[in-house]
């Protein structure tokens, strides 16, 4: 095999920073390899992914010691125009990499940079755009497509581009579940295809173990570990010291060794549902299962009312259609479907900043229509998916104090206020840092907090641990959590099913802008049709105890207690 | 429906389906010949002809309204300093003013004229850039033989200009969400919290322009000294006609304005 990437001893410093980025780090990766780059917020892997595509040192100011060759190139004396004829990149974000104004375009524009003859380029959009599902929003603006269906574009482009090396910074996080699926297996067939080497930095481990030959795992600027995925998760002490997460089956399959105090089985632990269907089928019986409760009833008064609300975009798209929806005080609502299925549009439409075209949206019994956004908001608080949408104050602590000034808060009072939601969402000591040097989960923590602040009753919020690692989305669904167990309304979209199977009470599936299921979380996690319809898939371990056991678990706690080995 | 650089059009709108060297031609044309016509009649005849047509090609009107802060606030400036600063000689004074200058009747007329041609280049840039999408920019450019860089910069200027009016209602819109209410209280109040607007854009337009640099070496721009297209857009007799009237309009105005007086303001120039 030839090398593709080697990275020797890398150091790395922004210009503004007084600390390393990257430390020390070494990596060979193979031409033809599938490698997974995996760690929390800060470990440095979007740093990574730019030093292998040789933006780093090239394009960004900074301090760079070591080597970093791409197919046998340094990439410190190679013009960055010359690494890009072999190295493609998806960033992270992708409302920052649009340069034109319509998918296809889009699509266009890398290859006719690469002087693509114009009929293999039209051949070329089209079995990309065929490939990641949007060949019908070709002529659609990209920026005004939902986060699932730019990533898609982003996506799309990489593919017709075909580079030798393929970097992609989290290009999943904003699709639904069997979306992230297609890329996986589309990626694993372009690399089998094209003998592609492809990295990709991405939090979900259970698609990567179908697909990566090997895994790299970094924290605070370092490679923790790396290797093949046996190896990676041979030994569950040393995933739990360093906190790589581990895929459902494969920690429930630990903890089932641990409970029963059985023995390690050889071939290593089981990283898949059908190598754990393997591995235990017939070993497993059905456990006491205390009776499984499937509903909660006791909620308070209709706080959001929607009575057969449509909502039409001005470019004609229809994003709902006829909903009828009521949500009750102490609810914790789900909003789950495929990318575009409207969910973005809908929790618009309950917080007034999109006024229904046909149909009415009740606040505590007022007509949206007749209420300003601003007058919605001290009852109904927004957390946009994106942070960075919101966050418009120099520093942490005037983010916090912005709303309580419109409300006409004396200073100590808002000294008070802004002291205690840092203290909520563990942002303390950090009032007088500017929001944009703050990390990704920090500035999504702080996104909430400065909602809080504003002690509405009822919290909407849109994906939010879109591109967090598995931590910190736990840290803030817990936060979401204890809010609803203190009295306060959540609603929230996401696509994150092992995270809607833990906290939700309820859940709305949503296609094609209609409601198609409502009903108590057990029931819609065991509706695999339906899911499969919604492009969803239960979680892992839900699945397994309806395939293993009948019964569907929702958390690797209560799928433990359904087991008797 | 389109989405152009500011709106969304219906795609049957027949300015939509121009070629991209005609919508460019017609931006210049109209700016020119604003610039050129110092007749009010002239000038009023061609705005009304601008206003009526906006209907008729499916580009709505409510787009002038978006910019009439913007128009009124222009307008005033030049009344103002025609009525204030100017010795435009006129068969009436109708006001002296004590620092030396006075209004006459054709001080009046001269400001009306010089507020015609602004709203003119106005409604007629809006006009066209409401049907204007970045592909007509660089592929209209491109045709008139100007290199892809330029072309595309140009495209790419005004694409950020979009963007930033997307991003100002992103910001303002989380403001919103934030208790501001940008619709009540005094002209001054609302200057204030619309002031509040400016770092945050700022920020966001700094961090789009420092990324968007190796976002398109990342794509690939300059990659290659030849650059392949997508589209084409072969010109029809009806197209080359068209830009033969409109270059030769463009010139024999500027003939008629040198060579004669049909086109000039009455009286001018001013003694």
């Amino acid at each position: 095999m030839t090398r593709a990437i080697k990275i020797e001893n890398l150091w790395w410093k922004y210009e503004a920073s007084e600390t390393w980025t990257l430390k020390g780090i070494s990596i060979e990766i193979e031409q033809g390899e599938f490698v997974g780059v995996m760690g929390p917020s800060g470990a440095g892997k979007t740093t990574l992914c730019l030093c292998m595509a040789g933006i780093i040192p090239n394009a960004v100011k900074g301090d760079m010691r070591g080597n970093v060759e791409v197919l046998g190139k340094d990439t410190r004396g190679t013009p960055l125009s010359e690494i890009m004829k072999d190295v493609g990149i998806v960033f992270q974000d992708p409302d920052m990499q649009f340069v034109t104004m319509r998918v296809i375009d889009e699509v266009a524009f890398v290859l006719e940079n690469q002087g693509v003859p114009r009929q293999d380029m039209i051949k070329r959009i089209d079995e990309a755009l065929t490939l990641v599902g949007m060949q019908d929003m070709k002529f659609k603006n990209p920026l005004e497509l939902s986060g699932g269906q730019k990533q898609r574009v982003a996506i799309a482009s990489m593919i017709a581009r075909r580079p030798k090396i393929m970097i992609f910074d989290e290009p999943t996080s904003d699709l639904d579940p069997q979306g992230k699926r297609k890329v996986f297996s589309i990626l694993s067939k372009l690399r089998d295809k094209y003998n592609l080497t492809i990295v990709l930095v991405c939090h979900e481990i259970e698609e990567l173990v179908k697909y990566a030959d090997k895994i790299i795992f970094m924290r605070k600027g370092e490679v923790i570990k790396e290797g093949s995925l046996k190896e990676m998760f041979n030994d569950s002490a040393i995933a739990e010291n360093n906190r790589i997460p581990l895929p459902q089956v494969t920690e429930l399959y630990y903890r089932l060794l641990k409970s029963r105090g059985l023995k390690f089985i050889e071939n290593g632990p089981p990283l898949t549902i059908e190598e754990f269907l393997t591995l235990f089928n017939g070993n497993v019986e059905k456990g006491r299962v205390k009776e499984i409760s499937y509903t909660r009833t006791h909620y308070g008064e209709v706080v959001l009312s929607l009575r057969g609300v449509s909502y039409t975009y001005p470019d004609g798209t229809k994003a709902i259609k006829g909903i009828n929806l009521d949500v009750r005080k102490g609810e914790f609502l789900v909003i789950v479907g495929p990318n575009g299925s409207g969910k973005t549009t809908l929790l618009k439409l309950m917080i007034g900043m999109l006024k229904p075209t046909k149909g009415v949206v009740r606040v505590f019994g007022t007509d949206t229509r007749e209420l300003s956004v601003s007058d919605v908001a001290f009852k109904v608080g927004f957390v946009y998916q994106n942070p960075d949408h919101q966050l418009f104050c120099n520093t942490v602590y005037e983010e916090c104090a912005y709303a309580l000034r419109n409300a006409g808060l004396d200073e100590n009072e808002i000294r008070y206020v802004v002291k205690e939601v840092l203290r909520q969402v563990e942002l303390q000591g950090l009032e007088e840092v500017p929001p944009y040097f703050l990390s990704k989960g920090q500035r999504q923590r702080l996104a909430i907090a400065a909602v809080l602040a504003m002690r509405p009753e009822v919290i909407v919020v849109d994906e939010p641990t879109t591109g967090q690692d598995y931590e910190q989305s736990q840290y803030i669904m817990d936060m979401l959590k204890s809010l609803n167990e203190n009295g306060r309304t959540i609603i929230m979209a996401t696509h994150n099913m092992r995270l809607v199977a833990e906290y939700a009470d309820r859940v709305i599936v949503l296609i094609d802008g209609k409601i198609v299921a409502d009903g108590p979380v057990r029931k819609i996690m065991s509706s695999l049709e339906l899911l499969e319809r919604a492009s969803l898939n239960p979680p892992q371990v839900t699945l397994l105890t309806l395939k293993l056991l009948g019964i569907p678990a929702l958390t690797i706690s209560e799928a433990l207690s359904m087991m008797v080995t | 429906m389109v989405k152009t650089f500011f709106l969304h059009i219906e795609d049957n709108s027949p300015l939509i389906k121009l070629h991209p060297v005609l919508k460019i031609l017609l931006l210049i044309v109209i700016n020119i010949e604003a610039w050129i016509i110092e007749s009010p009649l002239i000038l009023l005849i061609v705005l009304t002809v601008m206003i009526l047509s906006f209907k008729p090609l499916k580009v709505p009107l409510s787009r002038i309204a978006r910019f009439l802060l913007f128009a009124v606030m222009i307008v005033q400036a030049i009344a103002f300093s025609y009525l204030l600063g100017s010795t435009i000689p006129g068969n009436i004074v109708l006001l002296k003013l004590p620092w030396g200058t006075y209004v006459s009747d054709m001080t009046l007329l001269y400001a009306f004229t010089m507020i015609l041609r602004f709203l003119t280049m106005l409604v007629g840039s809006t006009l066209i850039l409401a049907v204007m999408r970045d592909v007509d920019i660089t592929y209209g450019l491109i045709s008139m033989k100007v290199p892809f860089s330029i072309a595309f910069t140009i495209s790419l200027a005004f694409r950020m200009a979009s963007i930033f009016l997307e991003d100002y209602f992103k910001v303002r819109d989380s403001m919103a969400l934030r208790g501001t209410n940008f619709s009540s209280g005094s002209i001054f109040e609302k200057a204030n919290k619309y002031s509040r607007l400016a770092v945050p854009l700022m920020v966001l337009g700094v961090r789009r322009m420092m990324e968007l640099t190796y976002i398109l070496e990342a794509k690939g721009l300059g990659l290659r000294k030849k650059r392949t297209y997508l589209y084409q857009f072969p010109l029809k007799a009806s197209e080359k006609l068209a830009i033969v009237v409109l270059t030769s309009l463009m010139c024999l105005s500027i003939v008629a304005k040198v060579s004669s007086r049909l086109l000039s303001f009455p009286g001018w120039p001013f003694v």
